[in-house]
């Protein structure tokens, strides 16, 4: 068995350098070919690259800060990028229109923003869910309270320490179990 | 003139007194007449007309009146509502005119002022020449003449005997203060009641064999014709002699001479017996059973036919003696009465190795001093204390010495046919009560069936046994009271004075209690569920099972079945104080319905259902199959329903971090996809714009 999954293991191994490789294989003379976008990109989503190494060195589990950042500092760099890729498309040209104009205070201004939404969009959602949660409990009980009132106490029989809802009801008695009710 | 003016006047004074006297007693016996009892519907008994000449020694007579013939003459007698009767003659006689006997017109349950509750009371058809015997000196009743002295009352009164054999009955009441001539001439002679009182319970010991002479009063049971044919005998002895031959003789002495020099040598003694009768007076007269004449013999004798004379059995007896109390005993018989007698003193005796040496040595009988050692073994083993031991081994040596004698416990001593009277003239004792409990449970019984081999009714005590090792309602001694005596009435403390012997008044008896007093008792007690178990038990054996369940509801469930049962085979239609009671008792039927409205329901309708008297209806109204079904299912549901919902509110409620974190995750999701769905919109306008340009 073990010699089995060793087996498996560097297979594993070797399959992941070939899909490494071939990926590479592709990407680079892509890379070449577009390197102005490639170079606005890579100084316009700093923030986005940083959001994603400190995610990455985080414990929690919750690792959606650079999904936030990514998403707005994307949106804040498509204008310029557009503006390149339809204006002076070379690598100077990027750095330049990155650089002279406002485009970096922009593009990181909004990934900023992407930031406060990572900060404030959860705090709210879990007071909303919170209160929908209050509510719910609400309508439970009460369709429990409606419960005991037509059947009585013993329908909360089978629940261990169950907090039976008090019900006014002039013959809310303690019925015997079903299976000591004779029928003919 | 003056005298015969004043004579005239004088005897005119007098014819208006007497008139007067006359009318004045016409008015008393007419307005007498105005308290009656109605038995029946058909017969009106006269409380204030006693006719004491007819009375029996427990049952006092009266006049009587058939309604629809006035012109046929009876009298009743009115039987002690604690003394069991013999329905099996009432059954059997009712109506029925049987040569032999006073015919029985009917019999019913009436309430009987002078007792003060209801009773039975039997109706006779009137013997007009009134009782055979009036006093102790009667003097010589019946001819010399052989030929008349058969065919007038020897012939009549075996007809008698012999009509009650073939129905299967016995008559054990048969003496000469029993016999009645049935037409005014006094031609016509008949055996008079024996159905007021248990068997032999009214009978002298001088007309008892010896094994019924060692019985207590009630204990003597119905016996065989047997019985009959031998106090026959004794009766026809007292009517030749003209008196009673050993009525110095104490009922002790009388029993000790018969078993010493058999019942003919006692009762004949130094009297003068017509020749002819010697042969007839020795035939019934026999203490062997076996011996005995039976009818047919009789019967023989009495057309002509003489038989062989009986010659008596002689006893086994010893050579030497067995000294007892300071007796010496030569028989078993004799020596096993000598230890019943003695009880307390028997036990020691019984254990020495005397005894036991005298049986070896004196009867040759190895096997039954063999019993007896066994008996001792088993005593040992079987009971705890030495008084228990002793009781049964010496109970136990009684029945191997003397097999054919009663079973004997102390101051019990009744033969096991009796046991069902016995029972009853013990039900309101509860030490004889619990001797006789005893006497069932711990197998005394069962061995003098053993003795006698008689399976069938050992079988039928190992039945008793069981029933009385069930505590329950319907069960226990109660129930052999009545499994065991026919026609006693329901000794219920809640209807004992209205006397139910028939299942049918049962209802209406608790009818007439309920309207009496505002009852706060069961209505069904361990007295009426023994009643109803015994006398309608097949039909309602399941709801009887109901009313020994622990749970208040399950009880009146079956109380309302057994009375709906009860009311729908019997009636009557309307039972309206009974509802009320059993009405006021049902809550826990209502309650043990789980829907709140349904109970309210119930409570509402329940008056109305209850205020037509009909137990079949309130049975039904508060126990519908279907509704019940329904609302078991409806409850398990909303129990189902209900543990679902706690499970939620325990889910939001309970454990709020993991809910927290679980919103942290959902909110940090909505935050990527907005900024994710801001830049998708951003990419797509600006297509949009670029392809508007272009």
């Amino acid at each position: 068995m073990p010699e089995n999954e060793n087996a498996r293991k560097t297979k594993k191994s070797k399959d992941s350098i070939l899909t490494t490789g071939f990926a590479f294989l592709i990407l680079f003379p892509m890379m070449y070919l577009m390197l102005p976008t490639v170079i606005f990109l890579f100084l316009a989503m700093l923030p986005t690259i940083v959001a994603l190494v400190i995610d990455a060195g985080s414990k929690s589990k919750l690792k959606y800060k650079w999904l936030c950042v990514g998403g707005l500092n994307f949106s804040g760099a498509l204008p310029f990028l557009f503006r390149l890729w339809f204006g002076n498309n070379t690598w100077s040209g990027a750095v330049e229109m990155f650089l002279n104009n406002a485009c970096f205070i922009i593009v990181y201004l909004t990934a900023f923003v992407g930031f406060l939404l990572y900060r404030s969009v959860p705090p709210v959602v879990l007071s909303f869910l919170e209160t929908a949660d209050q509510r719910r409990v609400i309508a439970l009980r009460e369709a429990q309270t409606k419960l005991v009132a037509k059947w009585g106490n013993v329908v909360a029989a089978d629940v261990a320490d169950a907090k039976i809802p008090s019900v006014s009801s002039p013959t809310a008695g303690n019925p015997s179990s079903s299976s000591d009710i004779k029928t003919q | 003139m003056t005298e015969t003016e004043n004579k005239t006047g004088t005897d005119s004074k007098a014819k208006q007194d007497s008139s007067q006297g006359r009318s004045s007693s016409f008015d008393s016996y007419v307005s007498k007449k105005e308290v009656f009892s109605l038995v029946r519907g058909k017969y009106k008994v006269f409380p204030n007309l006693p006719l004491t000449l007819l009375d029996m020694p427990n049952a006092k007579a009266y006049q009587a009146e058939d309604i629809a013939a006035p012109e046929h003459k009876i009298f009743a007698l009115a039987c002690k509502p604690e003394l069991p009767v013999r329905k099996d003659h009432i059954k059997a006689r009712s109506g029925v005119k049987a040569d032999g006997l006073l015919p029985l017109v009917d019999a019913g349950v009436a309430f009987w002022q002078p007792a003060g509750q209801k009773t039975m009371i039997l109706l006779y058809e009137m013997p007009l020449g009134g009782r055979v015997v009036t006093s102790k000196a009667y003097g010589k009743i019946q001819p010399d003449e052989e030929n008349e002295k058969i065919t007038k009352w020897i012939k009549p009164l075996l007809l008698g005997i012999s009509n009650l054999s073939v129905r299967g009955l016995t008559h054990r009441n048969i003496c000469p203060e029993n016999l009645f001539y049935m037409d005014a001439e006094k031609t016509s002679v008949v055996w008079g009641d024996c159905i007021s009182s248990p068997p032999g319970y009214d009978q002298s010991v001088v007309f008892e064999t010896i094994e019924t002479s060692m019985c207590q009063q009630d204990g003597k049971g119905n016996g065989s014709t047997s019985d009959d044919l031998y106090a026959f005998g004794v009766t026809l002895i007292c009517l030749g002699c003209g008196y009673n031959p050993v009525e110095h003789l104490s009922a002790e002495e009388l029993l000790e001479m018969k078993i010493y020099k058999g019942s003919y040598a006692t009762l004949i003694g130094e009297e003068r017996v017509p020749l002819a009768l010697i042969e007839l007076y020795r035939g019934l007269l026999a203490d062997n059973v076996e011996q005995r004449w039976d009818i047919s013999s009789t019967t023989l004798w009495a057309d002509g036919r003489r038989l062989t004379p009986v010659q008596p059995k002689i006893i086994k007896s010893s050579q030497r003696p067995f000294l007892f109390n300071n007796v010496e005993y030569f028989s078993y018989r004799t020596l096993a009465y000598a230890f019943s007698k003695n009880w307390d003193i028997a036990a020691e005796v019984i254990r020495s190795e005397k005894f036991l040496s005298w049986l070896e040595r004196g009867f040759d009988d190895k096997n039954t001093a063999d019993a007896i050692k066994k008996s001792i073994d088993m005593a040992l083993v079987n009971f705890s204390t030495k008084e228990k031991q002793d009781d049964y081994f010496i109970a136990r040596t009684c029945m191997l010495l003397d097999p054919s004698a009663p079973l004997r416990m102390r101051d019990c001593s009744f033969l096991p046919d009796a046991l069902g009277t016995v029972l009853a003239m013990s039900v309101n004792d509860d030490k004889k009560t619990k001797t006789l409990i005893g006497l069932i449970a711990t197998g005394y019984v069962e061995s003098w069936y053993e003795l006698h081999k008689d399976i069938v009714s050992g079988q039928i005590i190992k039945e008793m046994q069981l029933k009385l090792q069930k505590p329950g309602l319907g069960m226990g001694i109660e129930r052999l009271l009545y499994d065991l005596n026919e026609g006693f009435p329901c000794q219920s403390p809640l209807i004992v004075k209205d006397y139910v012997d028939e299942i049918r008044d049962l209802l209406s008896a608790l009818d007439e209690f309920a309207k009496r007093i505002h009852p706060d008792a069961d209505p069904i007690d361990r007295h009426i569920a023994a009643f109803i178990s015994s006398r309608f038990g097949k039909k309602v054996s399941e709801e009887l099972l109901w009313l020994n369940s622990s749970k208040e509801n399950v009880v009146i469930q079956g109380v309302l079945s057994i009375f709906s049962v009860l009311q729908k085979t019997f009636g009557p239609e309307r039972l309206y104080a009974l509802a009320s009671w059993v009405g006021g008792k049902v809550a826990p039927v209502i309650n043990s319905y789980h829907n709140m409205e349904k109970r309210k329901q119930l409570e509402k309708n329940l008056p109305k259902v209850v205020r037509k008297g009909f137990f079949p209806d309130i049975y039904s109204f508060l126990d519908n199959k279907q509704e019940r079904l329904r609302d078991i299912n409806y409850f398990e549901q909303a129990k189902r329903e209900y543990a679902k919902l706690s499970e939620e509110i325990e889910f939001l409620t309970g454990n709020r971090e993991q809910r927290n974190e679980e919103s942290l995750i959902l909110g940090n999701k909505v935050a990527a996809i907005i900024s994710f769905g801001i830049a998708v919109l951003t990419m797509f306008f600006l297509l949009l714009m670029q392809l508007l340009k272009g």
